[in-house]
């Protein structure tokens, strides 16, 4: 499929992390300093540039054990320690959340928009320190130089990719099924109503065409779901509108709840919040 | 009848003056010829019913045309296969659609060993000849042909130059019989490979490359003499063969940029070309526009005709599946039929399973089944 995928994945996938982690620092009342250390450790290692650049070079996606070794590592990068349930229960909940944002883009390059939207929500967490701040600047040129141009048929391969290396995954994530977003059989809801992609026209109209090529009658079908236009396309410039909301933080949203997630077996949902995150 | 109601207007005009003011407002609307606005009524549409589902070994992938069915007459059997991965999962059910016959995984292998463990398929397809049937592969870097229980790889072709060391993005995607005895498979540089099957053996033999398009093929599609081919730019080639010089020649290019083909049918003397905006227009063989529906919201993933009624198929990301009744008698029209919403599922693979077209089955990402209709 795409060689192009790895990169996106993988920033995006270290975008969950750093939003859970942010969450939980924040739920254990772990001190602003050591909290800060944490994140600033993780990112600056993630972003890392040599990294990046081996990263972003044509190649095939790591397998599930690969990758899931690098995010173990990452997340031992910094002081704080997890233990390897907690390491389990993060890395699910990563990979539930991106999957459910690359399932519901409302076109392919919206996949680039949600990588722009965890990389604006990182550079808010380091901004402190312009030296990381300098290495997800980085990132972000890479991101347009590379993706910046990419077609939708492209696009379409890449978002194919990472739905692919996602299938058979279904766990159930608290925050999805509280807000009706995945089902208790632990597949996302897909809405018949909303907005149609950028450009798109909603269903419902058939037109024809005379043999002079004049627009010569139109008729109208039932739909079948309620859809509308997309005022905007979302933006890729530096500070732009990425006009989704797919790839922002969804547990800054909400109040500090337990992010608990559930397996499709009759168990009690896990928490969290019972192993904790220990700083040396 | 236009100069009766103004007269009949005119009878009201001392006693209703609003009255004669509106109707002639409705007059000069009536009058416009183009935008004529008809709603077909409910009486038109046909009703589909879920039937029960077939089970598959493993879930369905996110890839295009990600179904395809073969019916076997003389064994009155029905296969069929869904791509997961590098896997394709291959059922074969009794015609009658009672029991289970047979269940294989086909594994598709990269022969050189390239590295990596397996390849990506990107769309299977059961090629259906007057002696023989094949299950085609269009894989990442290359083609493999299997007999058609999958049991035995006949033929494999590697899309990679054998000296390049570097990973290739190469992929083939895109698959179709022609004229009863060649093979076409669209690579992702555009070019299509057209092969020469046997009528028995393994001697595939590469014919020739069309070379019509600059972007990935998405989808190829034949009937008779013609082949349709579509690419990720937009465009749209229609091919003819010539039986007396056996060449196979450019006949209509439909170049409409903007958003990928996704799918392309040939019935009758149309072109039928579904988008990934959602759209599908119907043309005919030499190009000329007849209708464009806004038929769904995402990504049309896949199309069927049924050709003995020209009933059309169409699904989608939108978890929508639509049948469209064309019509090529005195115009050419193309009439919404039925819809069926597939809860929660983004579709990715459809096929018509009778000749007329009163039942259809689809296919979704994620899900480890293929799921039948029938009209009521």
């Amino acid at each position: 499929m795409s060689l192009r995928t790895l990169p996106l994945l993988f920033i995006n996938l270290g975008g969950e992390m750093v939003y859970i982690l942010d969450q939980r620092l924040k739920a254990q009342v772990i001190p602003d300093e050591k909290a800060k250390k944490v994140l600033h450790d993780i990112v600056s290692t993630m972003f890392n540039r040599r990294f990046m650049d081996e990263l972003f070079k044509p190649q095939e996606l790591y397998s599930k054990k690969g990758l899931r070794t690098v995010f173990d590592r990452l997340a031992h990068a910094s002081i704080m320690r997890l233990n390897t349930a907690s390491m389990d229960k993060l890395y699910d909940l990563m990979t539930m959340a991106f999957k459910y944002q690359v399932a519901m883009s409302l076109t392919p390059r919206d996949v680039l928009l949600v990588t722009l939207n965890h990389i604006d929500a990182i550079q808010s967490f380091v901004a402190e320190s312009p030296v990381i701040s300098g290495h997800v600047d980085n990132v972000y040129q890479l991101l347009i130089t590379n993706y910046g141009k990419l077609s939708i048929g492209e696009f379409q391969l890449i978002r194919q990719t990472l739905l692919n290396f996602f299938q058979d995954m279904h766990i159930r994530v608290s925050i999805f099924l509280k807000d009706k977003v995945q089902n208790s059989n632990g597949r996302f809801a897909i809405s018949t109503a909303g907005m149609v992609p950028y450009g798109s026209e909603p269903p419902g109209i058939i037109r024809m065409f005379s043999t002079e090529g004049e627009h010569v009658k139109t008729a109208s079908f039932p739909s079948g779901g309620n859809y509308t236009y997309s005022m905007q396309q979302g933006s890729i410039e530096l500070q732009g509108n990425r006009c989704t909301q797919l790839g922002t933080n969804m547990y800054a949203m909400n109040k500090p709840f337990e992010t608990t997630i559930s397996v499709p077996a009759p168990q009690q949902p896990m928490s969290m919040a019972g192993t904790s995150i220990a700083t040396r | 009848m236009f100069y009766m109601r103004r007269h009949r207007s005119q009878i009201f005009f001392n006693s209703v003056r609003w009255r004669y003011v509106s109707i002639t407002k409705l007059l000069n609307f009536c009058e416009k010829k183009s935008a004529d606005f008809t709603v077909f009524s409910e009486e038109k549409i046909v009703m589909y019913s879920r039937e029960k589902s077939l089970c598959m070994k493993g879930s369905t992938s996110a890839l295009g045309h990600n179904l395809s069915v073969l019916k076997d007459t003389e064994k009155s059997t029905v296969s069929y296969g869904v791509v997961h991965k590098s896997v394709a999962n291959v059922v074969t059910v009794a015609a009658d659609g009672s029991n289970i016959l047979m269940q294989r995984q086909v594994v598709v292998k990269e022969p050189t060993g390239h590295g990596s463990s397996s390849t990506m398929v990107m769309q299977m397809k059961y090629c259906d000849y007057p002696s023989r049937s094949l299950m085609v592969m269009a894989c990442q870097r290359g083609i493999q042909v299997y007999d058609a229980d999958g049991s035995v790889m006949l033929y494999w072709h590697s899309l990679v130059p054998p000296s390049s060391d570097e990973v290739s993005a190469s992929f083939a995607r895109g698959i179709s019989t022609f004229q009863d005895c060649m093979l076409c498979i669209g690579t992702d540089s555009g070019n299509i490979l057209i092969f020469d099957v046997p009528t028995r053996g393994a001697n595939i033999v590469l014919r020739e490359m069309l070379k019509g398009h600059t972007a990935p093929i998405s989808c190829l599609f034949n009937k008779e003499d013609l082949l349709g081919s579509g690419d990720d730019s937009g465009k749209v080639v229609v091919w003819q063969h010539d039986v007396d010089s056996n060449s196979i020649q450019v006949l209509t290019t439909i170049d409409i940029q903007g958003s990928p083909c996704s799918s392309v049918l040939l019935w009758e003397e149309l072109v039928i070309v579904a988008y990934a905006s959602g759209l599908i227009r119907v043309f005919n063989v030499l190009g000329r526009l007849h209708a464009e529906v806004a038929a769904h919201a995402r990504w049309i993933t896949a199309m069927d005709v049924a050709p003995a009624t020209g009933l059309v198929l169409s699904v989608s990301e939108d978890s929508f599946a639509k049948i469209w009744q064309l019509k090529s008698e005195d115009t050419v029209e193309i009439e919404h039929k039925a819809s069926e919403c597939v809860q929660d599922v983004q579709l990715c693979g459809c096929r018509f399973t009778s000749v007329n077209g009163s039942s259809f089955c689809v296919t979704g990402y994620d899900l480890a089944e293929v799921i039948c209709f029938a009209a009521k």
